[in-house]
């Protein structure tokens, strides 16, 4: 050990800690910086030395907040406090920081050290159980998606009904949320309703509510769905499949502003915002009469149309990469991502189920692949067999010498004209003195 | 052309989306036209983004900037570099001098986009 001086120790010890570490002085800067803590962010050692913590750490508690500061003032430690972070590639990460004073031998500060760990994994499981997507989740280079962000402030600013249609998986009730949580409505509930889950009379007590003794099994009052969303946002998936007597009381509650609940003669009055979702065209189903024109407005006074994952392909790649870190993180796995010919697969594929398809496509190899990249051979044999289908398609035929293909043309001709050269020569469209030399240079003379 | 730089004190904002302050510089053949400081508070990244464009801004100088974000500024075709520190004066000065490359942490932050259709419809709007 005598070769190593004390600088070089400490960085051996602290590259040997799984979680990162870094230091700062008195001025804030970076006085040490381990591995895992350029893993975590992303930013080389020699980078991150002598800069500022929070030039390189971006932490959301940086500027208001900061846990170091905090523990430099009132010498106490911090353990395990959530914040996030923007790693280098622009990645919001989950982590957990503990912090703590460095002193030097006459017990003066000296610096701080704050560790941390990254929490993604942990993050990307909770949403999954707790299905806590925001709109930030949405992941989409596609000027189509975009251009409906650009609007969103101001339809969610101005508190009228919004009808989304698109295609199913498209993600139709995370851009209600997001309606919501920019509106001055994100304080209070936002609550979510499949009106296709339920049979109209459910439907009807479950939006409305009931009182004790509205029907047998009613054995004390039960809140709807709009007294549950009161000064929030009540979003209604799949609307173009309510019954007709549903959507009539609906229509009153936009209109008044009211409604009863089952067995009530009580008027309760209604702050809620109705946001809706279809994956048919709703304009359609007012065509065929099978819903209340009248409604159709007051439902429509926004309408955003998502669209099918085959109208925006450049998100292919972005999503692929977002589910196979999702699935890494549930599978306990480490795929590192797809081959380019899976790939091009991917990419040439239609997706008639959108999103949802290319996730349970990335769910399925998952399944099957065992190494670190999947690899045509683990996708659905479905996937595999229209892929196939459409090279053979696009395959050139095996191509004949051209001698050996003239020979076929010219024998079948002239069987064809009863061995008559003449008549021959002018099928193939060729003088009889060529068709002779052709016949002789192919020995069919 | 018009810089906006996230403020915290009188340095580049280590977060874009938690600064409350942002400088706005008009600068016209490496002159400043006009500098001011604008308000953002507590507001959800899509509105910064709105605030930006409806400024008129055509890149962004900032440190972090999560990704969604980022590439809704480049759906409105403002330019985008991230990952840049140091002191906010000094960076506008280094833009001007088209010397801003060495202070990009890991010489990766930068979204370049061509002005889109629509950012120069809406300039053109403004105009009349």
């Amino acid at each position: 050990m005598s070769h190593f001086n004390n600088e070089t120790i400490k960085d051996i010890i602290l590259d040997s800690i799984a979680d990162g570490v870094f230091t700062v002085d008195e001025k804030w800067q970076i006085t040490s910086f381990n591995r895992a803590a350029e893993k975590i962010i992303g930013i080389s050692r020699s980078e991150a030395i002598g800069q500022n913590c929070c030039d390189v750490f971006r932490a959301d508690i940086c500027q208001k907040a900061c846990k170091l500061k905090a523990t430099f003032e009132s010498g106490k430690e911090v353990i395990n406090h959530r914040v996030n972070i923007i790693n280098k590639h622009g990645e919001t990460l989950p982590i957990s920081i503990s912090t703590a004073v460095l002193k030097n031998s006459t017990g003066e500060i000296i610096g701080g050290v704050e560790t941390f760990r990254d929490l993604s994994t942990e993050e990307i499981l909770r949403k999954e159980i707790q299905d806590t997507y925001s709109f930030e989740d949405i992941i989409s280079a596609s000027k189509d998606i975009r251009k409906i962000f650009d609007i969103l402030p101001d339809i969610a600013e101005s508190d009228s009904t919004v009808l989304i249609e698109g295609p199913s998986g498209t993600g139709k009730e995370l851009f209600a949320k997001a309606i919501h949580n920019l509106s001055l409505r994100n304080s209070k509930p936002f609550v979510a309703v499949n009106c296709s889950a339920l049979p109209e009379t459910l439907l009807e007590s479950e939006l409305f509510g009931y009182v004790k003794g509205a029907f047998t099994d009613a054995k004390k009052d039960k809140p709807g769905r709009f007294a549950l969303a009161e000064g929030g946002t009540l979003f209604l998936d799949e609307i173009g499949n309510i019954s007709k007597m549903v959507q009539v009381k609906l229509l009153r509650v936009l209109q008044e502003k009211e409604y009863e609940p089952l067995g009530s003669s009580e008027t309760v009055k209604a702050d809620v915002r109705i946001i809706t979702a279809t994956n048919k065209k709703l304009k359609d189903l007012v065509d065929s009469d099978e819903f209340r024109q009248d409604l159709y407005y007051r439902l429509n006074v926004f309408k955003i149309e998502l669209p099918p994952l085959l109208d925006r392909r450049q998100d292919i790649p972005l999503l692929t990469e977002h589910f196979v870190r999702q699935f890494n993180a549930k599978r306990g796995k480490e795929i590192q991502g797809i081959s380019p010919e899976t790939m091009d697969v991917l990419m040439n594929h239609d997706f008639p189920g959108n999103i949802r398809e290319l996730e349970n496509i990335i769910e399925h190899a998952f399944i099957l692949c065992h190494g670190q990249v999947i690899e045509i051979e683990h996708l659905p044999v479905e996937l595999r067999q229209s892929h196939q289908s459409e090279l053979l398609l696009h395959k050139p035929k095996p191509v004949k010498p051209l001698a050996q293909a003239e020979t076929e043309l010219i024998k079948s001709v002239l069987t064809a004209q009863n061995g008559n050269r003449i008549k021959t020569a002018e099928a193939l469209g060729m003088h009889k003195t060529t068709l002779w030399r052709k016949m002789k240079k192919y020995n069919l003379l | 052309m018009k810089i906006a730089i996230p403020l915290y004190n009188n340095r580049v904002s280590p977060r874009f989306n938690h600064t409350d302050r942002l400088l706005i510089a008009d600068i016209d053949g490496g002159e400043y036209v006009r500098k001011e400081t604008v308000f953002a508070g507590d507001i959800h990244p899509l509105k910064r983004v709105r605030i930006l464009n409806d400024l008129d801004v055509d890149v962004l100088i900032c440190c972090g900037i999560d990704r969604f974000t980022a590439l809704q500024f480049e759906y409105q075709g403002i330019d985008v570099y991230h990952g840049v520190s140091g002191d906010a004066e000094m960076l506008l000065e280094r833009f001007m001098e088209n010397d801003l490359e060495q202070f990009l942490m890991n010489s990766s932050g930068r979204n370049r986009c061509r002005k889109s259709r629509q950012k120069i419809r809406r300039k053109n709007c403004r105009r009349k």
